[in-house]
């Protein structure tokens, strides 16, 4: 087959005829067999490439799935506390229930039925014979036990509490060339889908002016929570919550407490937790209640 | 140059209610896929895959997890071909409805021939036996020839592959391609794909030939 013919196979299966060329082309088809043959075998080739691009598709809808996954196994962790704090208090409710409305009477009952039981209680009672000062060494051996074992973990705090901030505000509707995106949009973009890494480096490149713009110190403070950097990440969000102007100054005290707790300074971030619950501007307040309950 | 639409979250749309908010929505994205920008196909995945499985698994009370996302992979692969090829350019619904009817579609018909599959196990004389077999006879043969083809473009290398999808798939030309893949020129890309598009039709050709050979 000529190398012509070739180039009109490729341009004939690419669509890029004229009208006029593929009227032509079509009436050779109809009579020269050996260029249809040809075709025929380009049109298998053409199969072959439409099942390597779907599985090219089948691999990237796949990678997306483990994405995904990862991501609602996170987000599932706290429906299930929820459940489990909802079950724990619906139990407690039924023992207290019990304990009030129907023990007393069946207590009553007991003590006349059985008043020898009664007895052996009372008659366990002096074995108590601790001294004061036994007593006062027992209750400080007692609060430090109690001290220990319900010492906060920081780090299950946090891992429970923190997630990257974001609102609809934030969502960046619509953006014509991705190419000629500035260093903001992409700042911007990188954000709003998690690409914290790229947001980060989207941050650098921003102008001094963008980057001392305490609105966008707070979202790179949240990039830097994502990734770990929680040290640095405390001290941007110290500035912006004792900005005054900045529109995340409140929330700011939030992320903060938040990395306290991380670090384990509970005493910090109790009092920012108090101050961030006191402004009636806060967001998240019942997380923050939640913490301040565990801290205290 | 691509563009990039951002869809909003699900909720987002499901409160949209006007049908011009849909529609204008419908076809921004229509357009950017149509284009070749492939974030889009990865948010309307996200957006909706959660949904899809809930509610698909709702109605055809299917357990395993993986046939669901079976027909969600196919849904969306048949949705970005439709776009790809211009047969879907403009949409009267949101895109959430027209995926789940796509979706819908795909597992009844997943329903149907697995039920087929039930009479073939079930000896008996059934009406519907032939066409059965007829059916999964025809999936064989196309199971066959497309292992043929993906094989045969497996072999070929991963550039020339790329090459390949972006010109007669994503419909893209020469200059673009050369941009894109970071070619010096022109006319090294033409004929990559050129001796790309010989290769592997002679790669076909070889396997076909051979395939028949033992068939004799």
């Amino acid at each position: 087959m000529e190398a012509l013919d070739q180039t009109l196979i490729e341009r004939y299966l690419a669509n890029e005829m004229t009208t006029t060329e593929k009227s032509h082309f079509e009436k050779r088809l109809a009579l020269e067999s050996e260029l249809q043959q040809e075709l025929e075998e380009y049109k298998l080739v053409m199969e072959a490439i439409k099942l390597a691009e779907r599985q090219e598709l089948l691999q990237r809808f796949r990678d997306r799935d483990k994405i995904l996954d990862r991501k609602s196994r996170n987000y599932s962790i706290r429906p299930n506390r929820r459940y489990w704090v909802l079950s724990a208090a619906a139990i407690v409710m039924m023992v207290i229930a019990w304990r009030f409305f129907i023990q007393p009477a069946h207590h009553a009952d007991q003590a006349q039925d059985f008043p020898k039981d009664s007895t052996l209680i009372q008659q366990n009672l002096p074995v108590q014979q601790d001294t004061p000062q036994e007593d006062k060494i027992n209750n400080e051996k007692k609060e430090e036990v109690k001290k220990v074992t319900t010492k906060p973990n920081g780090k299950e705090l946090y891992a429970d509490n923190f997630e990257p901030y974001t609102d609809d505000s934030l969502n960046p509707t619509s953006r014509s060339d991705e190419d000629d995106m500035s260093a903001l949009e992409k700042f911007q973009l990188s954000y709003w889908n998690r690409n914290y890494k790229e947001a980060l480096a989207a941050f650098q490149k921003l102008i001094p002016a963008q980057q001392e713009n305490d609105n966008l110190r707070f979202l790179k403070a949240n990039a830097m929570m994502a990734l770990g950097q929680l040290e640095e990440a405390a001290i941007l969000l110290d500035g912006v919550s004792k900005n005054p102007k900045s529109m995340y100054k409140t929330e700011a005290l939030y992320y903060l407490a938040l990395c306290e707790v991380r670090n384990e300074h509970f005493d910090s971030a109790k009092k920012n937790l108090t101050t961030y619950l006191g402004d009636p501007g806060s967001l998240q307040k019942a997380k923050a209640k939640t913490i301040l309950t565990k801290l205290e | 140059m691509r563009s990039v639409v951002l869809i909003k979250p699900p909720g987002y749309l499901l409160r949209l209610s006007s049908m011009e908010k849909a529609e204008s929505v419908s076809e921004s994205i229509i357009r950017s896929l149509s284009e070749g920008n492939m974030k889009v196909l990865d948010q309307l995945y996200d957006s909706y895959r959660d949904d899809f499985l809930r509610w698909a698994g709702q109605r055809f009370h299917v357990k395993n997890r993986d046939d669901l996302l079976d027909a969600w992979h196919d849904t969306m692969i048949m949705f970005y071909e439709q776009v790809r090829d211009k047969k879907l350019t403009q949409l009267t619904c949101e895109v959430k409805t027209y995926l789940f009817t796509i979706g819908y579609r795909r597992l009844i018909k997943w329903h149907k021939r697995n039920e087929k599959i039930d009479l073939v196990e079930d000896v008996n004389a059934n009406n519907d036996i032939d066409e059965s077999i007829n059916v999964l006879e025809q999936e064989e043969i196309n199971e066959q020839k497309e292992k043929l083809l993906m094989t045969a473009i497996l072999e070929l290398p991963n550039k020339t592959r790329q090459i390949l999808i972006k010109r007669f798939m994503g419909k893209m030309s020469i200059p673009e391609i050369m941009a894109e893949m970071e070619y010096g020129s022109e006319n090294a890309v033409s004929v990559t794909l050129s001796r790309g598009l010989k290769q592997l039709k002679k790669l076909i050709m070889e396997r076909m030939a051979s395939q028949k050979e033992w068939k004799r």
